[in-house]
């Protein structure tokens, strides 16, 4: 079985995605500990969607910073370089604070809004994609045939798109023009053209 | 949470997540042919960041099943001026009615696991003379039936049909609940759905079709065009375009059909459903409680008349009453009270 289930996907989005932010904020401030925040991102999100079952984890958000937090003294314990003074850098507490912070609940509540504002705040092409795609529901061929455009086009502007979703789940869910604006212009990774 | 832009990672450039992207789209194309699915094995185990950035990717994606609930008139632009829905609820929707509802966009997971052996298709060309097949769905389950002509069938809470294929004609009956219809075009098989004393028929369309105790069979067409007729009065036929309603009243000789047109928003709003919402424009707190106690056994308690009477809007997940109840709370300035199959909502 390659990736993981459709069910584990939609609970990572609900339960973890919302809080990335909040992760990636804490562990910039251990960035003194030497941790790329990328690579405990990931591999949180690893151990996240291999786990057999979800069914008993009540508070997410804890779950998510424990599991960072012990991927970080994991590292710690690796590199030969640690200090005690710079263990005791790694304080969960503080992190953790089991009830979510006003903006939290306000997000949550209009996340069907968020899910709207996310789509708009799409560059164009990659909108028009994800409106077939998502919300009438038509698959990559059919979005396509509608658009007239090829079926690598439409795959590529999906890609586009996640990577777009991502960075502004990193960023908190804000309104993250800067970095979306640019997805119209050619990436510099992107090996097959238009 | 106050991230400037200038921080140490840089959000949208990291190879590994740009990667994960790029398979999660590649995934959610179509099946990967046999070098590709290599390619993408060999990357997993090449390293465990690479496994989490697929799913940091896939539950991006994974974000959007939700998108469908916006609706067909929802274009992504001027949204600023017209926010779409007040206070959805925060909860988990059980796994079971999501992966029913999401089997159309479970291209990720279908195209890796590979299509399902065994399906009405098989079991119609083993049986060609099989009896109608009956479809359930529990209460609080939405279900999604695909069938052998690729029709599908979404059925809501407490629903019943049975299919027959076997005959000229492509025929189904609504014993009972709400089911959205997408149909397959074929001239030559017309496509009947029988309600108690309704009968629609269609060729290629899609359109909701209820039969719910204690209230008048309906019909509700969201695209194309479908005939519904009162079974005993074949000159009650009607025919129906998109975005049209057609009511039956009455029973009997005297029954007649009542053809009205609705907006697009209203045809999103009643089919919310398919993605385990329902969603209310500006009903009373009553008949909202009577609509959840369609999909959960735990019941919205409201005593005060001047409660029950208030009007509320919004999108809410179907299943959980208690998240509702407390939404409304929230905005209405009243209280909740739980206890064992039921909400009570209350002003202090």
């Amino acid at each position: 079985m390659v990736g993981i289930t459709q069910d584990r996907a939609a609970w990572l989005a609900r339960n973890v995605l919302p809080h990335e932010a909040a992760l990636r904020a804490w562990l910039r401030q251990k960035y003194a500990l030497g941790i790329e925040v990328d690579d405990v991102v990931q591999e949180t999100y690893a151990i996240l969607a291999a786990l057999a079952s979800v069914d008993q984890i009540r508070n997410p958000r804890s779950y998510a910073f424990q599991t960072a937090h012990s991927l970080i003294l994991a590292h710690l314990r690796r590199s030969k370089i640690v200090s005690i003074r710079r263990a005791s850098d790694l304080e969960l507490q503080g992190a953790l604070s089991d009830t979510p912070s006003p903006e939290q609940v306000a997000q949550d509540r209009d996340e069907l809004e968020n899910v709207a504002r996310v789509l708009s705040d799409l560059p164009a092409k990659v909108r028009e994609v994800f409106l077939l795609r998502r919300v009438h529901g038509l698959s990559q061929r059919e979005t396509a045939e509608r658009l007239g455009i090829s079926e690598n086009s439409v795959e590529k502007r999906v890609s586009q798109g996640i990577r777009a979703l991502l960075a502004t789940f990193g960023r908190g869910g804000k309104r993250g023009a800067k970095s979306l604006e640019d997805e119209e212009a050619p990436r510099r990774r992107d090996k097959d053209s238009e | 949470m106050s991230q400037s832009s200038d921080t140490p990672d840089d959000l949208t450039g990291n190879p590994i997540d740009a990667s994960g992207a790029d398979w999660v789209a590649r995934l959610d194309r179509g099946a990967l042919n046999a070098a590709e699915a290599e390619r993408l094995s060999a990357w997993l185990a090449a390293d465990v960041r690479h496994q989490g950035a697929l799913a940091r990717a896939q539950s991006a994606f994974a974000y959007l099943d939700r998108a469908r609930a916006l609706g067909a008139h929802f274009t992504g632009e001027a949204f600023a001026e017209a926010p779409m829905w007040a206070p959805p609820v925060p909860t988990a929707l059980p796994a079971p009615s999501r992966r029913a509802l999401l089997a159309g966009g479970a291209a990720v997971a279908a195209s890796v696991a590979g299509a399902a052996v065994f399906g009405p298709g098989l079991y119609d060309r083993l049986f060609p003379k099989t009896p109608a097949q009956v479809y359930l769905s529990k209460k609080g389950e939405v279900k999604l039936v695909s069938l052998t002509d690729e029709s599908t069938l979404t059925l809501n809470t407490h629903s019943r049909v049975d299919v027959d294929y076997t005959g000229d004609r492509r025929s189904v009956e609504l014993r009972e609940g709400e089911v959205m219809f997408s149909v397959a075009k074929d001239q030559e098989r017309p496509l009947s759905v029988v309600a108690g004393d309704l009968e629609v028929r269609a060729v290629g369309t899609s359109f909701m079709v209820r039969n719910i105790e204690g209230r008048p069979p309906e019909v509700l067409v969201q695209e194309g065009m479908v005939d519904v007729v009162y079974r005993t009065q074949p000159s009650s036929l009607v025919r129906a375009a998109a975005n049209t309603r057609v009511t039956a009243h009455g029973i009997g000789v005297g029954a007649r059909l009542t053809k009205a047109a609705v907006s697009a928003a209203t045809v999103a709003r009643e089919t919310a459903w398919r993605q385990g919402m329902i969603a209310f424009e500006g009903v009373s707190l009553a008949t909202a409680a009577a609509e959840f106690s369609r999909y959960s056994e735990t019941r919205i308690v409201i005593d005060d008349a001047a409660i029950a009477t208030t009007t509320i809007t919004g999108l809410f997940e179907a299943d959980n009453p208690a998240g509702f109840s407390h939404a409304v709370a929230g905005s209405l300035g009243l209280k909740v009270e739980t206890g064992p199959g039921f909400v009570r909502l209350y002003a202090e």
